[in-house]
């Protein structure tokens, strides 16, 4: 990287627009020293002031190549991922139901049984969090997709 | 004349677009053509041309390709696709709509 345009580049965290911009910065800097007789010192300081703010120009290129986007697809991921290994560690096994058991019968075995068991809410809620983040991902997906 | 920014940026992708119809172009010839062809009208930070181009871009609507300089530098030339050609007549459609309803109703307040 050219150092006279260091600082200007090193802002721009997008490392693939770095070669390009400093392309610019060069053939500006010799148009304004060739077209308008500046020394390269002033032409180097003329030039970046007219590229404009080095942050605003690296989020805008971070969000052209879909940077918060696969920020916001990670995000989903891992939630989905976390809220999927919860959903499989609270599945009970069938040999540890907790619960009460009632029989009715005579001596000749039981006529009925009754299984009581609490109702738990919180596999619904955790399994309705995990449809949304799926279709989260499904909608980020389909969305970038679409507007290709 | 000093224009309000706001009117130069919501059409930039426009004049972008209409500018490499008629032939591919890098980055600064971009800026310089739009400087040029607009008589100095159009004056806007140069920096902020790339996200739109690296957007358009991603959107299939450019296409690059790198070509090394003299002084052995990599320069990206900038090429509009079908899909470019086809999003350029629909902007030009929208414009030309938008621009003849401002106008009709200027006209229509001076009567």
């Amino acid at each position: 990287m050219c150092n006279k345009f260091g600082d200007f580049l090193n802002e721009i965290k997008y490392a693939g627009a770095r070669e390009e911009l400093e392309d610019h910065l060069e053939e500006k800097t010799n148009y304004l020293i060739k077209e308008k007789n500046l020394n390269r010192e002033t032409a180097t300081k003329i030039a970046i002031e007219e590229m404009g703010n080095p942050k605003e120009i690296s989020r805008g290129l971070k969000k052209a190549h879909g940077f918060y986007r696969k920020i916001a697809m990670a995000f989903c991921i891992g939630v989905a991922c976390i809220t999927g290994i919860i959903l499989i560690a609270m599945i009970p096994s069938p040999g540890f139901v907790e619960g009460n058991i009632g029989i009715i019968g005579g001596a000749d075995g039981p006529t009925a049984i009754f299984v009581e068991t609490d109702t738990s809410f919180i596999m619904p809620i955790m399994g309705i969090v995990f449809c949304i983040c799926i279709g989260m991902l499904i909608y980020l997906l389909y969305s970038r997709k679409r507007k290709r | 004349m000093k224009f309000d920014k706001n009117y130069a940026s919501v059409n930039t992708s426009l004049l972008i677009l209409n500018l490499l119809k008629s032939e591919e172009m890098y980055g600064y010839q971009i800026i310089s053509e739009l400087t040029l062809q607009s008589k100095n009208v159009f004056e806007f930070k140069e920096g902020t041309l790339y996200p739109i181009l690296h957007t358009m871009e991603k959107d299939g609507f450019v296409k690059c390709r790198t070509v090394k300089t003299e002084s052995n530098r990599n320069r990206k030339y900038y090429k509009l696709t079908a899909l470019g050609e086809k999003q350029l007549k629909r902007k030009k459609e929208e414009w030309q709509m938008f621009s003849t309803t401002v106008n009709a109703m200027l006209d229509f307040a001076n009567v």
